[in-house]
């Protein structure tokens, strides 16, 4: 499997095709391109591409990779295999999920309770900061998985709706 | 320089980018220092720089900050004789200054009774109303009370409920009907309970298309100057995030106007320390009495650029009980200086904090630069604390050279690990509006379609990605274990 990035939410194929000295003809998404990269340091390089050079620094944590690149800061992520695409997120299949880390202060809906659209199911919390979590679809709370106070990690299922659409069927 | 010791040893109740300003001072200051810390900030960089650090304990990293008791057996076994609060945290503490004032510490800050008095935002504005000076028309009512939701009707919307020990927008909303005022109450009074133990509120007129500006004052009890206002208006979430000094809304007459109000106010209250009076002023020049803050604020240095004055040294030795030296016509401000606050959050996506790991920093550095900042490679910032990372101050003889030093100073600040505001920041820096100082506190809101993510280019995407996967760990493994040759000739099949 050629290895896959994600930069700005959108997946890319970088196919690693062949050295040729101490250049590397890669394959992002069939653009063929031969890159060269030199250190400055652990944190700093040139890289050239197809003739051009650009200055980056990069740090890389797991399979995550910050770059800077003409004064602006990016991250690149390694999908490997088993990254599936469901992304972090409210998704439409009634399922809330924590937008980022953080700690739950006040659940307002009880399960079994209909909820509509957009209205706000619990109150959470983030480096001071109190957030909404709006109910991802219309339906019926069935389970919430968190209790006032829990503490819980960015993508964390913190409920799930039974959409009106499947409770009619 | 003259060197002032006016204290044997002070210690430090705070954290982060203000920790290690008011550590300088008191370096420069030549009085030896104490910092306490919770262990998730043992390896930041005043810790490792103060005299002695002392580690409190809490059941969260909040909770030791706010340990009052804890704070105050650590002073009396150390022989601290004078305590700085920082801001956030317990400086605005009356309870705190109490506690000290009872074992004979001094809180370097205004007296308990002060703090108790403008402190509090109801009680503040009526002291304000009370001398004659302007104060926005507000309920100050219990919420549960009956005829409360009738009364805050009955002022016109849209109102702005607040919380009555608050700051930073904790426990704030604006409401722009009456179908929303009960939800926003609840939120308010249960935000206020959770984050200041207080769960008054109160509702007051809000005023649209305003700005958001204060003045910075000095006094020592009985003599107050002021150091001209900083201009706070662009803000998300209600809280700042570019300050800059003068304001480019002001004529020298309204300026005058200004800080003189703000200097009867701080007169009246026989303040002494650094304060500032936050003011609401409106497009046809009014303004209203907002809130005092008896304590630094996080823009100070855009006054100290202006000024010259040190105003952590100025507050330290008005704590000492020395006379104010300076005088009104000492302060004389030049230039403009401009700061932006370096926030952990995605900025393009409704500002939500960001965490992560700080793996690789370069500071910006230059004349007429200023970079306060706790960062260092390897802290963790985590959802524990606030997300401001740093401050950025730049300083030009003219607002434009001021922009254009922030802006250059900007790119060449580089922070891998943690997502921070830094692209938002540069465009709203750019923007025209901003540009031209034609701006209120609902900017962000109001051109908000002017604020979101570049789309990439397919030279910029290709770039990135070549030099992510070139530098990427998992690459440099796999190159080192494929031999040469067989380099050369085939296609990986990884």
């Amino acid at each position: 499997m050629k290895p896959r990035y994600k930069l700005n939410n959108k997946t890319y194929t970088v196919d690693l095709i062949k050295t040729m000295g101490d250049k590397v003809l890669l394959g992002i998404d069939d653009h063929a391109l031969d890159s060269h990269i030199s250190y400055y340091d652990n944190h700093r390089f040139a890289l050239c591409m197809n003739g051009v050079t650009h200055d980056l620094y990069v740090a890389q944590d797991d399979n995550t990779l910050f770059l800077h690149l003409d004064g602006k800061s990016w991250q690149v992520e390694r999908l490997d295999e088993f990254t599936d695409n469901n992304e972090a997120g409210n998704n439409p299949n009634g399922e809330a999920r924590a937008p980022m880390p953080g700690m739950v202060v006040e659940i307002l809906v009880a399960p079994g309770q209909f909820v509509q659209t957009g209205q706000c199911i619990m109150l959470i919390e983030s480096m001071k900061l109190q957030i909404q979590i709006p109910a991802p679809t219309a339906g019926v709370m069935s389970t919430i998985y968190v209790n006032a106070g829990d503490n819980f990690a960015k993508s964390d299922l913190l409920a799930n709706i039974a959409m009106k659409k499947n409770l009619e069927a | 320089m003259g060197k002032v010791r006016c204290f044997n040893k002070v210690m430090i109740a705070n954290r982060g980018e203000i920790a290690l300003r008011v550590l300088r001072c008191l370096q420069d200051m030549a009085i030896p220092s104490v910092i306490i810390y919770h262990k998730s900030d043992n390896q930041s960089p005043a810790v490792k720089l103060a005299d002695e650090a002392v580690e409190i304990i809490g059941d969260s990293a909040n909770a030791a900050y706010l340990d009052i008791e804890q704070i105050v057996s650590i002073c009396q076994r150390l022989g601290i004789d004078a305590v700085h609060p920082g801001y956030g945290f317990l400086a605005e503490s009356a309870t705190f200054a109490q506690a000290l004032e009872t074992i004979n510490v001094c809180f370097i800050g205004p007296q308990a009774e002060v703090i108790e008095l403008m402190g509090d935002k109801i009680r503040s504005r009526e002291f304000v109303a009370k001398l004659g000076l302007p104060v926005p028309p507000s309920l100050s009512m219990n919420v549960n009370e009956v005829g409360f939701i009738e009364a805050a009707t009955a002022m016109g919307f849209p109102l702005v409920v607040k919380a009555s020990a608050g700051g930073g927008g904790k426990g704030m909303g604006i409401v722009r009907s009456a179908d929303d005022l009960a939800i926003k109450l609840q939120v308010a009074a249960s935000e206020a309970e959770r984050y200041f133990g207080d769960s008054r509120i109160y509702v007051e007129r809000y005023f649209d298309n305003t700005r958001h500006i204060e003045v910075q004052v000095l006094g020592d009890g009985e003599n107050v100057i002021h150091l001209g206002e900083r201009d706070c208006s662009i803000q998300r979430r209600f809280q700042k995030i570019i300050e800059e000094s003068p304001s480019p809304a002001l004529s020298v007459e309204r300026r005058a106007a200004l800080c003189e109000v703000a200097v009867a106010i701080a007169s009246a209250a026989n303040y002494r320390n650094a304060g500032t009076v936050e003011f609401l002023y409106t497009p046809e020049g009014e303004f209203f009495f907002l809130e005092m803050n008896t304590r630094i604020q996080v823009e100070h240095p855009v006054t100290e650029m202006v000024t010259g004055i040190d105003l952590v040294k100025e507050q330290i030795k008005l704590a000492a009980g020395q006379t104010l030296l300076l005088t009104q016509a000492d302060i004389l401000p030049q230039g403009c200086a401009i700061e932006c606050r370096i926030c952990a959050e995605d900025a393009f996506n409704d500002f939500l904090p960001e965490v992560g790991k700080v793996l690789f920093v370069k500071e910006p550095s230059g004349d007429n630069l200023r970079f306060d900042s706790g960062l260092y490679q390897g802290q963790t910032v985590s959802t524990a604390y606030d997300p401001m990372l740093a401050k950025l101050v730049a300083y030009g003889s003219t607002r434009e050279q001021a922009i254009a030093k922030i802006l250059e100073a900007l790119r060449t600040f580089v922070l891998l690990g943690v997502k921070s505001n830094t692209n938002f920041l540069t465009k709203v820096l750019s923007h025209s509006r901003f540009v031209e100082g034609n701006f209120n506190t609902n900017f962000i809101t109001q051109y908000k379609t002017a604020f979101t993510e570049d789309e990439l280019t397919l030279s910029q995407a290709q770039t990135l990605l070549s030099a992510a996967a070139l530098s990427d760990t998992a690459t440099r493994a796999l190159m080192e274990v494929t031999p040469q040759p067989y380099r050369a000739i085939g296609r990986w099949s990884n």
